[in-house]
Order: C-alpha cells, then sequence, then structure tokens
C-alpha cells in the first residue's frame, strides 16, 4: 500500500488518511517523500524525460513548427549561431528534465501516470500563461502561439506521465 | 476553496508587481539592447490583456499544485516548490536563449514565471 500522502489528484479538502492526525481543513500532513525517494527511478525517470522532451522538441518546435517560425525570422538566431549555442539548448533540457522529474517525485512519492500527467499539464499551464506574456511582447504570430501552447501541453502531459509510470512501482512497494 | 482564492489573489498581486517592476523597471536597459526582438511600447500596450491572462494562468497552475500536492508543508513548501518551477523555467529560457539573440542575464533575471 501507498505511504505517500497523495494518492489522487485535487485539492486537498481535509479528509484524513491512515496514518494522520486531525488537522485543519486544507492543511495535509508532511509526507515522507524523503524516506520514499527511490534514486535509482529517479534517474531513469529523469533520463526517460530527458530523452523525450528533448526528441518532443525537435520534432515538434525545429521540424513541425519551422515554417510558422520562418514567418518572424527576425526573432531566430541563424542556423551558424544555434549552432554555436546548441549546448544552451541541451543544457536547457537537461535542467528542466532534472527538476520537472524532482517535481512528480515530491509531489507524487507513490507516482502514477495519470496523476503524473495531471500535474504535468498544470506545469503546461504556467509555460502556457508564459506564452502569452510572450506574444504580448514579442513579435510572434497566434499561429505560433497555439503551437507553442499545444506543444506544451502535450509534451508536459506525457513527460508527466512516463515520469510517473517509471517511478511508481518502487515507491509503492517501499516503507 | 475559499483559501485557494485568497491564495490566488495575493500571488497574483505579487507576481502582477514583481513582473512590473522586474521586466519593466530594472531590466528595462537589459531589453533596450536587443530592440529588433520586442514589440513597440504602443503595440505592447494594445496587447496587456495577454499579460494579464498569462499571468493569472500562471498563478492558477501554481496554486493549484500547491493545494493538490504541497499544503501540508506550509510557506516552506510554497518557497520550494517556487524554487522547483523557476529553475526549470530557467532550462526552458536556455532553450530559448539557444534559438533567439537575447543578452544571456535575461536567462536567470527574466520573471517570466517566477
Amino acid at each position: 500500500m501507498a505511504t505517500g500522502p497523495v494518492s489522487n489528484f485535487g485539492i486537498d479538502t481535509g479528509i484524513l488518511f491512515c496514518d494522520e492526525d486531525r488537522r485543519p481543513a486544507g492543511i495535509q500532513s508532511k509526507s515522507n517523500q524523503k524516506q520514499l525517494m527511490n534514486w535509482k527511478k529517479f534517474f531513469f525517470a529523469f533520463i526517460a524525460a530527458f530523452g523525450f522532451m528533448f526528441l518532443f522538441g525537435f520534432l515538434w518546435y525545429g521540424k513541425l513548427m519551422h515554417g510558422a517560425h520562418q514567418e518572424v525570422p527576425v526573432l531566430w538566431r541563424t542556423e551558424s549561431d544555434f549552432g554555436n549555442h546548441f549546448s544552451s539548448l541541451v543544457f536547457g533540457h537537461v535542467v528542466m528534465a532534472f527538476f520537472l522529474t524532482l517535481l512528480y517525485a515530491r509531489f507524487v512519492p507513490a507516482g502514477g501516470a495519470g496523476v503524473c500527467a495531471m500535474l504535468g499539464i498544470l506545469v503546461a499551464l504556467i509555460y502556457a500563461g508564459a506564452d502569452l506574456i510572450t506574444f504580448a511582447v514579442q513579435p510572434l504570430t497566434a499561429k505560433i502561439l497555439c503551437g507553442w501552447i499545444a506543444g506544451h501541453l502535450i509534451q508536459f502531459a506525457i513527460a508527466g506521465a512516463m515520469i510517473g509510470a517509471i517511478y511508481k512501482t518502487d515507491s509503492r512497494t517501499t516503507t | 476553496m475559499k483559501r485557494f482564492i485568497l491564495a490566488f489573489i495575493a500571488a497574483y498581486i505579487f507576481i502582477f508587481f514583481w513582473g512590473w517592476l522586474l521586466n519593466g523597471i530594472f531590466l528595462k536597459d537589459v531589453y533596450a539592447q536587443t530592440p529588433n526582438l520586442w514589440r513597440p511600447q504602443s503595440e505592447m500596450m494594445s496587447l496587456f490583456h495577454w499579460i494579464i491572462i498569462g499571468q493569472a494562468l500562471i498563478v492558477f497552475a501554481f496554486v493549484m499544485i500547491y493545494a493538490s500536492g504541497f499544503a501540508g508543508g506550509g510557506v516552506m513548501a510554497g518557497i520550494g516548490l517556487g524554487v522547483l518551477l523557476e529553475i526549470a523555467a530557467i532550462g526552458m529560457r536556455l532553450g530559448f536563449y539557444a534559438v533567439q539573440p537575447f543578452p544571456g542575464k535575461l536567462i536567470f533575471t527574466a520573471a517570466r514565471s517566477a
């Protein structure tokens, strides 16, 4: 049986879990995720998330949206300049995948593809909000904005599901 | 739900004024180094509602994540969640830096999702 505090996705309503004392509504007990952290599973989940996010980013933003991006060429680096900064792209994905895996692992120590996919959608909404702000300050087209938002929703939902699925098994059996 | 709404309003007010202070005042000169990357001031003002909606979406998702899995940890859990999400956002900005010729300073200072 899962020992983590979160088994369903939703706003905490104050319902008691078997290992919790009575508390005011809306306040969860402190999780024991430190005891449950499985670094081996975490590492595999991180690698899978990084691989997926990088590949998806290449296909979605680099290939599928290439034409849309070319409508505003002034915004982008030249091909050779992009090559010089490629390490930033790789490192950025490493940072993003690592900290998102950490977030998912802390959020749902017991894992689960469905719950983590939902968390992924919420994380994507944060990036979608940032996309809307970028649209207001940079001369992006509506097509680019919609493509970025859709891309983020798909990317983070699937990445979340993958992390949840990989992180799930061991965590649930750890006590 | 009452706490959720109050947290949303408080976080929204903070992020709005912090965003204005950081991006509109402190980083103004950095943005001015690459004027071709940004809309003219008048055009930005005509699209200002998208900034309002974008910030509301960020705050809504942030409070939702906090309320769904971190509320038990109190203030420290909120700070931890904010740090995790911001570092992930820095990762995203590194990706943008690779494809857009904006000053490197903006990777760590721009408050798009802080």
